[in-house]
């Protein structure tokens, strides 16, 4: 398992959060998920067997049409 | 201290493209410019060398020999056309620039010289720092190792603030500066010289087909070529004088103004070192994603002396960004950048030319369609000037160059097909409007399968 630190951008609202966190934590390889709309960050505890950490910044939630954007501060195994 | 998301130096196309992807996120960013806001674009290249172009064809009477039975007699006020250009400088560079700081508020801009030190950037006397980092100081004339003992040599800004037409000009270079200038001085009455280091004008860019119809043109209107000089002396005596050897012989030429347009180098006395980030006598060392040898530090714009366009400028400030803050890792095509080279008639393209497919050592078939052919050309008696089109193995579409009134219009619908593999079958399949330009990309695709000179008007 890793921990993942990000920084994300875009969000506004506990609803931003919400959307964001629902998101995650339904996503397969994604185990918890923290995410702080104050410091414009999360944190992930991931199962790095089924999601690579660089895939984190393209998913659909952090991409395109998407409001919101995030980029990996660090990762380390747990 | 303030810390930032993003620090930009440079506040041209490249720096604001950067800001604006950055903000749209909620990022904070501060940009840091040395000299007016906007960059060379607006301030001292595409716009106003587009209004001279504009400006000296209807002041010139050149372009109206096309058309029997006008007669134009024209005359011009330097001075006034400089003033007009000054407005439009002013209002696009407040529209497109300084209204964008008040509109967002997650922009700070600070005017000064920023440079590198140890965990940040200086700048007048203050140290700022951020997440990351993104260079687009844009670039400079590079002008050439000789020593001039004072002699005031103009570059493309004295021209594009020209005070007084020169009753001669020598033009040192055969690039897309050194041709919009010869258009622009020779519309307005001055007698052109263009002095080449190679063997023809626009060397690198085309195949020498479309140079060779370039320069029968210039040579029509007037405007002198010399070939293969190489540059020894420039010196002041009643005139400036230029020292050219050429076949191990010495020349003299003199002129009232002397043109230095042999190409730009990046902007980058930014003390580099500071923060470990490498560079060598072509500029700033980076990869596909635009990040120097510092992974905090990215480039974008002129300063990357890739192809110095301002396309090109505001699409890497976009990807620099996305790369930077977002954590993507996107990279650009460069062969989708097409290039337009604003001479009446234009020159524009894109994709490979029949020199870079050689090159890149790839099979493909070509086809030429000279401008007399067009319906639309004949209706303007405008009909010099040609078009080409190349197709690689699976007869994809990886090309298309030309030299034709109005081409930097039409050159999309090839940069499309390029874009999305498209075949010459594709556009024939396409209905065109007639009779126009843009007509000679269908007869080109055409041309691969029949010959065109033997069809009636829209015929396929």
């Amino acid at each position: 398992m890793e921990k993942v630190r990000l920084k994300i951008y875009g969000m506004t609202c506990e609803d931003c959060k919400l959307k964001i966190q629902n998101y995650l934590k339904n996503h397969e390889g994604i185990i918890n998920v923290n995410i702080s709309l104050d410091e414009n960050s999360g944190e992930l505890i991931i199962d790095e067997s089924k999601i690579n950490v660089n895939i984190i910044p393209n998913l659909d939630i952090f991409s395109g049409k998407s409001r919101y954007r995030a980029r990996v501060i660090d990762h380390e195994k747990i | 201290m303030k810390k930032y998301d993003l620090i930009i130096l440079g506040g041209g196309s490249a720096g604001f493209s950067a800001a604006l992807r950055a903000v749209e996120f909620g990022a904070k960013v501060l940009i840091i410019e040395e000299n007016v806001i906007g960059g060379t674009c607006v301030n001292r290249g595409c716009i106003p060398s587009k209004y001279l172009l504009y400006a000296s064809e209807m002041a010139g009477t050149n372009n109206m020999k096309n058309i029997k039975g006008i007669e134009v007699k024209t005359s011009f006020n330097i001075k006034k056309i400089m003033q007009q250009k000054k407005s439009i400088i002013e209002k696009l560079r407040k529209e497109k620039y300084e209204n964008l700081l008040e509109f967002y508020k997650n922009i700070d801009y600070i005017s000064g010289k920023g440079k590198f030190v140890e965990h940040g950037i200086k700048v007048n006397d203050k140290v700022y720092t951020a997440d990351k980092y993104i260079i687009a100081t844009g670039s400079s004339t590079s002008l050439p190792d000789l020593k001039l003992k004072g002699l005031k040599l103009f570059d493309v800004d004295d021209v594009l603030n020209i005070k007084k037409i020169p009753e001669s000009i020598g033009i040192i270079g055969g690039g897309y500066i050194a041709l919009e200038t010869a258009e622009i001085l020779s519309n307005f009455g001055s007698k052109v010289t263009i002095i080449l280091r190679g063997e023809r004008i626009l060397r690198k860019l085309l195949d020498p087909d479309i140079s060779q119809a370039i320069e029968d043109y210039l040579q029509n209107k007037g405007i002198k070529i010399i070939r293969n000089a190489k540059l020894s002396n420039i010196y002041k005596n009643n005139k400036k004088t230029v020292e050219l050897i050429r076949n191990n012989e010495t020349q003299t030429l003199s002129f009232d103004e002397i043109l230095i347009a042999t190409g730009r180098k990046p902007n980058i006395d930014l003390d580099l070192e500071k923060m470990s980030i490498d560079f060598n006598e072509n500029g700033i060392i980076f990869d596909d994603n635009l990040r120097t040898t510092n992974p905090d530090v990215y480039v974008a714009g002129d300063v990357t002396n890739k192809k110095m366009l301002v396309t090109v400028a505001a699409k890497q400030g976009t990807i620099a960004a996305d790369n930077a803050l977002f954590g993507k890792n996107t990279t650009i095509n460069y062969d989708l950048v097409p290039y337009a080279i604003y001479i009446n008639p234009q020159i524009s393209g894109v994709g490979l030319t029949e020199n870079e497919a050689k090159k890149r050592n790839i099979k493909y078939d070509v086809r030429t369609l000279n401008n007399s052919i067009l319906p639309k050309a004949n209706t303007m008696n405008m009909t010099y000037g040609l078009v080409k089109m190349l197709i690689d193995e699976n007869e994809n579409i990886i090309g298309f160059h030309g030299f034709a009134p109005y081409i930097a219009e039409y050159v999309t619908e090839a940069t499309i097909a390029i874009k999305f593999r498209l075949k010459p079958s594709d556009l024939i399949d396409t209905v065109h409007p007639y009779p126009t330009m843009s007509e000679s990309i269908k007869l080109l695709a055409q041309s691969f399968y029949k010959d065109v000179t033997k069809l009636s008007c829209c015929a396929e």
